[in-house]
């Protein structure tokens, strides 16, 4: 995109774009981006989720969130089903939010051994 | 500490963004003339009495519940302190709170900007409801980006939260500051073979 009346374009392909995935059960990734997530590498992991997100088209929304209280397990993902389920996915890199896309939002299976429970630390 | 000034202004911006400002302006500058770079945050949202302002450059001061410490601020002046810098915070409540952080250019201990467009894509991602004006003053270059504008063009506030709109916005901020920040990096590599 080289200037703003580029934007039309892409208005006309998300508007496809979202209107495809209609009728899919929409889930949603909240990314803890505060001072702790930040430090401890939240950023990159955020735009992986974009990126991937955009590239397959999976029927999800991405967004960010303050300090979620656990900083030492930064970067933290919390995904939302459809149900209003939670999941939070502890110390997380853009390689385990790959997985964490394909097997939980691509294939509904949660990944157990990144999950907060799995990470080991009394709560 | 923060790696990149990219990083310092995603952080501060959180703190506007916490503080139910409906407008954010973030200003990002360098000038060479005056061997100087940084940025500020201006905000006007909820903003501090005196007695929080005296507070907030303490690292145990926080007014979240989540957790027992607020460094951000902190972190940030660390920054400029160390580069021969300049820091201050003003505020007047649901006016102005102004952030600014100033550092001396050539510093050897003066992060890089590190990626600028990728930092805008958060703050505009994180912020879907207020207005957001970034503007980018690199010495004659100078670019702004308002979320207004972008909005109108697009023309549905909710198409510019989808993944891959977020990603083509970003790009387009990349393509118009880019080709200054390529020249910047090559003076500081020049600036340090001098050097060895």
């Amino acid at each position: 995109m080289k200037s703003l009346s580029d934007l039309q374009r892409i208005r006309d392909e998300a508007k496809k774009r979202v209107s495809m995935r209609e009728g899919n059960q929409e889930y949603r990734i909240v990314v803890g981006m505060a001072t702790c997530g930040i430090a401890a590498g939240a950023r990159p992991v955020l735009t992986t989720l974009v990126e991937e997100a955009a590239k397959n088209n999976y029927p999800v929304t991405v967004t960010q969130t303050g300090c979620i209280g656990m900083c030492t397990l930064e970067p933290i993902v919390e995904v939302f089903g459809p149900q209003g389920d939670k999941t939070t996915y502890v110390l997380v890199d853009s390689r385990k939010a790959v997985e964490i896309l394909e097997e939980h939002i691509g294939k509904g299976k949660v990944k157990t051994e990144y999950t907060v429970g799995a990470s080991g630390v009394a709560l | 500490m923060m790696q990149e000034l990219a990083m310092h202004i995603l952080d501060i911006v959180h703190n506007s963004i916490r503080a139910e400002a409906n407008s954010i302006t973030v200003n990002v500058f360098c000038k060479k003339s005056e061997d100087v770079c940084g940025f500020s945050v201006i905000d006007n949202g909820i903003g501090m009495r005196a007695d929080v302002l005296d507070k907030v450059l303490d690292p145990f001061f926080t007014t979240r519940t989540t957790r027992k410490f607020g460094l951000g601020l902190p972190l940030l002046k660390m920054t400029c302190t160390m580069c021969d810098g300049e820091f201050s915070i003003t505020s007047a409540p649901w006016q102005k709170t102004e952030v600014i952080a100033k550092m001396k250019r050539s510093h050897m201990d003066t992060p890089p900007w590190g990626d600028l467009a990728q930092t805008w894509m958060e703050c505009f991602h994180a912020y879907p409801a207020g207005r957001l004006i970034f503007n980018f003053d690199f010495d004659d270059h100078k670019v702004v980006i308002d979320s207004e504008e972008i909005i109108n063009a697009i023309g549905d506030r909710d198409l510019c939260h989808d993944s891959a709109v977020l990603i083509q916005l970003r790009d387009y901020v990349a393509d118009q500051i880019t080709p200054y920040l390529r020249e910047e990096s090559y003076e500081i590599i020049e600036r340090f073979t001098a050097h060895s």
